[in-house]
């Protein structure tokens, strides 16, 4: 059963997937021809810095890409196929949750190579790359992003406005707090969630950190 | 006004006066007991503008309550002393575990905190009453060292930057001028040496980079804690040279040309050239801060004390401040500079755990996956 | 008699206007039960309550002697499913389609996958999305037939399709249904082609089930008779009456289910007279049912 699941989700989530492994290889070397072009070492690490956010985002993104991916087909066809099998629906959730996983694998491995690439180029002195950290680091946000996805696309609809319209309440009512904000008292709700969220052990702490291939 | 400028203006324009005229000896004995009588006057009414000021000063001070904490004396406005004076005592203890018996000194100074006049009483400033001393001004003199909403960390910022003003004043001089700024014992971050790090590695100057490798030597001309004669020469070999003429260099003129094309002969003529024109190669800032904390770490509690008491070349200064030579504390200052990395390339293992079990939370939050649709 | 379907005061409701309401369903083992009914009026979603595709509100589901939806994996592996529209994914060939229905399947015949996939003509390669309405039609049928199933529950399998597309599967089916006696719950709207495969039938109307009976009972047994002096009310008679219509005089027109021409009997008895029996076909039986149906309820 879960060999079937891999090949069917393997035929919907393949095109994105190679997208992202490219992407995810080039991204070290694109940032080793930033960094290059700087004049010093200060400005190599600069250059490297504003590479961390692509990092990031590409980590989130592969995970949003291959957790979509997993349920795009069942929720075109509205469930009824999946439903209509004999097999408990945590166990096909678990299917497709274990599939997606194995489809983070090409774009993690092609990072780590673009990574240990650039690790053996020549690099101004008193720097050092970090090729595993960087990549652990990456794999870890990328299965975290995936499962938050997965999680929120294995919903029915309801649950799923119902997260975005937590999310859009938090906004809102900051916004209300700062129209109506008495000069030096403010109250920081955005904030409060944010440090929640980014600080350990936050769900999206991995993502917060130097995303630095090359530093000092 | 400030004081000083009154009191400078004043004596101008008594010197300038009495330069004006040229008459007979007689004439210019009368003349010259004039002169100064008019330059007492002037000197008397400046006294007096000052002592005005000051009167009004100590006037204001006089509606001020003082709060006294360990070695700190601080004069505070009523309304918000009973806010203040927890801050005050916590400050002190600040203060004596990292200056030591160097906070005596600060007895016999004070410190002022009171309301800014413009706002709510929230709002509040916080100076040093500066001595007179060798920065060249005959009185003492009250300096802003902060303002803001009082809070905790306002206030115990505000009075700790003010008290170690006040005893860089009371370090020598040529110190103070190659540090060029005030002596703070505060531990240096981590993001500094990184940044210092990659200064020296990259730095245009030969000596820079053979202190990064080791060379004790080059750490005291990289500092300028030995005097360096001729820098064209001594701090540079010709690659650095050359870099040190033409990087950001648009406009260069025919010796400049000569020194891009690889004439070291001309890169020298160059490099003398900015070098007289006070094209600045000293030590940076990170460089003396990070070397005087180094020292004053090794030397412990006692350490600010002897740098106060040291009168030698800021070489000595440090090494008296350490207690141990000069070449220690460069090493370990070379040890710290090498050894000192930005902690966070490699994932903790808390955040690695805590991702973990968010996937496994999101996983099993999923296997909920709705039969119902 | 065992059944393999049985419902009880089964109740479901969606949205503000429709409601299946009080289903008691009963459907024997190895029969071929069809489900006639208008659009609308509730097939696809009791087929789909039977097979926990939806959460009913009340009422009670056995679906081969198990309670439905508590124990549903074990009731659909031995069930094979034609939806009413194509649920299969529609990125796979047909042969990924079916290799991939094959792994839920413990008693997937392979070969006779093989057979049908012949027999209906369908090419291995073909991307599902480009099949034609009858291609995916076959396809589901051989799905839900190479599984071996205990229960075939249809859902419309033929509607749109062209006369040898229909003959096709429902060929199928019947050979499929003599082999291995299974039971087939069918649905359609095209009641004469229920009527040639069908030994039990039930109605459903607005949610209700209406009748219920078997095939013959249903073609014999509704009769209109043309009755003149007929009894204002209608005691003790040995047949239902459906409906009755005035027509000119004394005349009426009794629509009736159960009829035997031995009941003619009964008019003499109770003074009137009957004129003429009047077959009717499945269709006509099944419009009336409902015409009856209705009026009874308004």
């Amino acid at each position: 059963m879960f060999r079937a699941i891999v090949w069917m989700q393997w035929k919907s989530t393949r095109a994105l997937s190679l997208l992202t492994t490219i992407i995810a290889f080039a991204l070290p070397l694109a940032s080793l021809q930033l960094g290059r072009s700087a004049a010093s070492a200060s400005g190599f690490v600069a250059a490297m810095q504003a590479f961390g956010a692509a990092y990031a985002l590409l980590a989130a993104l592969v995970g949003l890409l291959v957790a979509l991916g997993a349920w795009r087909p069942d929720h075109s066809g509205r469930h009824v196929y999946a439903l209509s099998l004999p097999v408990p629906r945590s166990r096909y959730a678990m299917f497709r949750f274990g599939a997606g996983l194995l489809f983070l694998v090409p774009t993690i491995a092609a990072l780590l190579v673009g990574a240990l690439l650039v690790s053996v180029s020549p690099i101004p002195e008193g720097l050092h790359a970090f090729p595993v950290a960087l990549t652990l680091r990456f794999a870890l946000a990328s299965l975290v992003a995936y499962a938050i996805f997965f999680a929120i696309a294995s919903s029915t609809n309801r649950t799923a406005g119902l997260i975005i319209a937590i999310f859009a309440g938090i906004i809102f009512s900051q916004y209300l707090l700062a129209v109506f904000a008495d000069g030096e008292r403010t109250v920081d709700v955005l904030g409060a969630v944010l440090d929640f969220v980014f600080v350990r052990p936050g769900i999206l702490s991995v993502f917060a950190g130097r995303w630095m291939l090359i530093d000092a | 006004m400030p004081r000083a400028h009154v009191f400078v203006v004043a004596l101008l324009l008594g010197v300038t006066s009495a330069a004006l005229s040229q008459p007979s000896r007689a004439a210019q004995l009368r003349l010259q007991h004039a002169r100064v009588d008019t330059i007492t006057a002037h000197w008397q009414r400046a006294v007096t503008l000052l002592q005005a000021y000051d009167d009004s000063v100590a006037r204001s001070r006089a509606r001020l309550d003082t709060i006294r904490a360990g070695s700190l004396r601080v004069l505070v406005a009523p309304a918000i002393r009973s806010r203040v004076e927890a801050f005050v005592a916590v400050t002190a203890a600040q203060l004596d575990s990292q200056v030591g018996p160097a906070a005596q000194r600060l007895a016999k100074q004070w410190l002022v905190v009171r309301q800014r006049w413009d706002t709510t009483a929230d709002t509040v400033v916080i100076s040093a009453v500066m001595p007179p001393g060798p920065r060249g001004f005959p009185k003492s003199r009250e300096v802003e060292a902060l303002w803001g909403a009082l809070s905790d960390s306002l206030v115990i910022r505000g009075l700790r930057h003010a008290s170690l003003s006040q005893l860089s004043t009371e370090v020598n001089g040529g110190f103070l001028r190659w540090l060029s700024s005030d002596v703070s014992p505060d531990t240096v971050s981590t993001y500094a040496w990184t940044q210092l790090r990659l200064g020296l590695v990259s730095s245009a100057t030969a000596v820079a980079r053979r202190c990064y490798d080791g060379d004790l030597i080059a750490c005291r001309m990289t500092l300028r804690l030995v005097p360096v004669l001729d820098a064209a020469t001594e701090l540079f070999d010709a690659a650095g040279r050359r870099r040190f003429v033409t990087e950001g260099n648009y406009s260069p003129d025919a010796i400049e040309v000569a020194c891009r094309d690889g004439d070291d002969a001309a890169c020298l003529t160059a490099a003398r050239r900015l070098v007289r024109r006070g094209n600045p190669i000293s030590p940076t800032r990170l460089m003396v801060m990070t070397a005087t904390q180094t020292a004053l770490r090794i030397g412990g509690r006692e350490a600010y004390e002897r740098l106060i008491r040291s009168t030698g070349a800021p070489a000595q200064a440090l090494a008296d401040a350490a207690g141990v030579p000069l070449d220690s504390v460069l090493k370990v200052w070379q040890h710290n500079l090498r050894e000192t990395r930005l902690p966070s390339q490699d994932i903790s293992l808390g955040i690695a755990a805590s991702s973990l079990l968010w996937i496994a939370v999101c996983g099993a939050l999923s296997l909920r996956s709705s039969r119902w649709r | 008699m065992t059944l393999a379907i049985e419902t009880k005061d089964l109740r479901y409701r969606a949205g503000r206007s429709f409601e299946v309401s009080q289903l008691d369903m009963h459907v024997p083992r190895k029969s071929v039960y069809g489900f006639l009914g208008p659009n609308g009026s509730g097939k696809t979603t009791t087929m789909r309550l039977l097979l926990g595709l939806l959460r009913a509100h009340g009422g009670r589901i056995t679906v081969l002697g198990e309670e439905m939806p508590e124990s549903h994996t074990s009731v659909l592996v031995k069930t094979g499913y034609v939806p009413e529209r194509p649920h299969v994914y529609p990125s796979l060939t047909v042969s990924e389609a079916i290799a991939f229905h094959r792994a839920f399947y413990p008693t997937w015949d392979q070969q006779w996958a093989d057979d049908l996939q012949r027999q209906f003509t369908l090419e291995a390669d073909r991307r599902i999305s480009t099949l034609s309405k009858g291609e995916s039609g076959k396809l589901l049928m051989l799905l839900a037939l190479a599984q071996r199933p205990e229960l075939l529950v249809l859902d419309e399998p033929t509607d749109g399709l062209d006369p040898v597309v229909r003959r096709d599967i429902l060929a199928a089916v019947l050979e499929y249904v003599t082999d291995c006696e299974a039971t087939v719950l069918i649905s359609s709207h095209l009641v004469h082609e229920l009527e040639r495969i069908c030994d039990w039938v039930g109605v459903m109307d607005k949610g209700r089930l209406v009748a219920e009976m078997p095939m013959q009972d249903f073609k014999s047994g509704m009769k209109r008779l043309r009755v003149s002096d007929a009894p204002v009310a209608v005691a003790s008679a040995p047949f239902t009456v459906l409906s009755r219509e005035r027509g000119n005089g004394t005349v009426e027109h009794w629509l009736v289910r159960g009829w035997a021409p031995p009941m003619q009997g009964y008019f003499e008895s109770v003074g009137a007279s009957l004129r003429e029996v009047v077959d009717l076909d499945l269709e006509e039986g099944f419009v009336e049912m409902l015409r009856a149906s209705r009026e009874r309820e308004s």
